[in-house]
C-alpha cells in the first residue's frame, strides 16, 4: 500500500514472505539452524518435543507467578489468596 | 524478531501485546482465544497455517497456566472435565476424518468460517439476549440465568442404560454427583454428548473449543459461570494439545513465536483469572457474549473480504476489529477489578 507521501506500507496481504525468507536478520544462528533442521529431520520428536517444552514453561510460569505473589503477600503482611476467597 | 520455523521477521513487542491479551480472555472467559490469535498473527504478517499452528500451542500453554490457576481457586470441576474427555477425543478424531474430506473438496476454508460465524453469533447474540431479559426480569435473582428452568430438566433426565458393568469394578449407575458444580445428579451420558459435540466443532474448526463449551455448561447444564470457566479451560488443556501436536508434526508451528507470547500470557492470565473472583458473573456473561460478537463480525468481514480482489481490505479491517474488541475487553476487565477492589475494601473500612 502506497501513502499519498509515496512511502510504502506493508499490510498483511501484501507481506512477501520469500523476501523475509531471503533476508533473515540472523538472530542467534546456531538455535535457528538446530529449530530448522530439527524440525525436518525429526517429525515426531520435533512434534513432542514442542508439547513437552510449552507445557513445561506453562508449568514453570504459573509456579514463578504463584511464588511471586505469596512473596509480595508475605511482604505485605496478608495471608495468600485460597479457594474460600473467590466467594 | 526473525522467526527460523515461519520465517517471517515480527516485532516481539506486538507478540507480547497480543500474548498479554490472550492471556487476560482466556483466564477471565475460560476459552482458549483461538480466533484473537489467529487474526492477530495474521495481521503481524505471519502465515496463515502457521498463525494457525503456533496459535493452538499458545492455547495450550495459556489454558494449562489458567487451569491450575482456576485449580487453586476451587473453580474446575475434574470429575465433570474427565467424564466430558470420554466424548472429546473421539470427536477431534472425526472432525479430523471430515477435515480431510472438506480438503479434498475444496470447500474447507468457506465451511469453517460458515461454521464460525453461525456459533459465534447465535451464541453471542443469546448471552446478549440471555443479559438484557435478566435485566427487565424483576423476579430473577441476581445473575441468575433465562435457561435456569431447561438446565434443570437436563440435569433431570434419565437416560438408559441406568447402570453399565465395568471389568473390576462390576454394575456401575450411570449417574454422578457434581458436588463442585452444584448438581446432585446428572447422567453421564449428557456430559458425554456436549464433550463429543465441542470436540467435533473444536476439531472442523481448528480450535480449542472454549467459546463453544462455556456458554452450553452454563445455559444448558446450570453450571455455576466460574466452574463453567475453570472446567472449560481443563478442556481446551487437551483439545490444544492435540492441536499442537497434529500441526507440529506437519511443521507449523514455531515453538520461539509461541513461548515469546507465552510469557506475555501468563502476565494477562493473573489479571483475568483473579478478576473472576471480584466481577459478577452476569457481567462475566455479557462481556463475552459481546467480545464473541465481535469476533462473528470479523469472521464475516473476512468471508466477504474473499468475494472479490477490490475487498481485500476487509480482511485487514477484519483483525483490526477483533484486536480493537480483545483491547478494549482488556481494559474494561483491569477496570472492573480496580473498581470491584477498591469497593470491598471501602466495605471492608465502613465494617471496622
Amino acid at each position: 500500500m502506497v501513502s499519498s507521501t509515496g512511502e510504502s506500507h506493508q499490510l498483511f496481504h501484501d507481506y512477501d514472505y520469500r523476501r523475509a525468507a531471503d533476508s533473515p536478520r540472523l538472530w542467534r544462528p546456531k538455535m535457528n539452524e538446530f529449530l530448522t533442521s530439527y524440525s525436518s529431520d525429526h517429525t515426531l520428536l520435533w512434534a513432542l518435543l514442542i508439547i513437552g517444552v510449552v507445557a513445561a514453561a506453562a508449568i514453570s510460569l504459573h509456579l514463578f507467578w504463584t511464588g511471586v505473589f505469596q512473596a509480595v503477600a508475605a511482604l505485605l503482611g496478608r495471608r495468600p489468596k485460597t479457594p474460600e476467597d473467590a466467594g | 524478531m526473525w522467526f527460523p520455523n515461519a520465517e517471517v521477521t515480527v516485532n516481539p513487542a506486538l507478540l507480547l501485546l497480543l500474548g498479554v491479551m490472550v492471556g487476560t480472555l482466556s483466564g477471565f472467559f475460560g476459552v482458549g482465544g483461538g480466533f484473537l490469535i489467529t487474526g492477530g498473527l495474521l495481521v503481524f504478517g505471519v502465515p496463515p497455517v502457521f498463525a494457525v499452528g503456533t496459535g493452538l500451542a499458545l492455547i495450550m500453554g495459556s489454558s494449562i497456566i489458567n487451569t491450575l490457576k482456576h485449580c487453586h481457586l476451587g473453580n474446575v470441576d475434574l470429575r465433570l472435565g474427565l467424564i466430558m474427555l470420554i466424548g472429546t477425543v473421539p470427536g477431534v478424531f472425526f472432525a479430523e476424518q471430515l477435515n480431510s474430506t472438506l480438503d479434498d473438496a475444496g470447500i474447507i476454508g468457506p465451511v469453517i468460517r460458515y461454521v464460525y460465524i453461525v456459533f459465534l453469533a447465535v451464541f453471542g447474540g443469546f448471552i446478549i439476549y440471555d443479559h438484557l431479559k435478566q435485566r427487565r426480569n424483576p423476579t430473577a435473582a441476581e445473575g441468575e440465568i433465562s435457561t435456569a428452568s431447561l438446565a434443570r430438566r437436563v440435569q433431570r433426565m434419565r437416560i438408559p442404560p441406568h447402570a453399565i458393568w465395568l471389568p473390576g469394578l462390576g454394575r456401575v449407575p450411570t449417574y454422578v454427583a457434581l458436588p463442585v458444580s452444584g448438581i446432585d445428579q446428572l447422567s453421564v451420558f449428557i456430559p458425554v454428548i456436549v464433550g463429543f459435540s465441542v470436540g467435533f466443532f473444536a476439531g472442523l474448526l481448528g480450535a480449542g473449543g472454549g467459546f463453544l463449551l462455556m456458554p452450553i455448561l452454563i445455559f444448558g447444564m446450570g453450571v455455576p459461570t466460574t466452574v463453567a470457566i475453570g472446567t472449560d479451560l481443563f478442556q481446551i488443556v487437551v483439545t490444544g494439545s492435540w492441536g499442537t501436536f497434529i500441526y507440529a508434526l506437519s511443521h507449523n508451528v514455531d515453538p520461539l513465536m509461541a513461548i515469546i507470547m507465552l510469557g506475555a500470557a501468563s502476565v494477562g492470565s493473573q489479571l483475568g483469572t483473579a478478576a473472576t473472583a471480584f466481577v459478577e458473573p452476569a457481567r462475566i456473561r455479557i462481556l463475552y457474549g459481546v467480545t464473541i460478537m465481535g469476533g462473528a463480525i470479523s469472521v464475516a468481514l473476512d468471508q466477504v473480504s474473499t468475494y472479490s480482489d477490490s475487498l481485500d481490505f476487509l480482511s485487514t479491517l477484519a483483525s483490526v476489529v477483533l484486536l480493537s474488541v480483545a483491547g478494549t475487553m482488556c481494559l474494561i476487565i483491569a477496570g472492573m477489578m480496580i473498581k470491584a477492589k477498591r469497593e470491598r475494601k471501602e466495605l471492608a473500612t465502613a465494617d471496622d
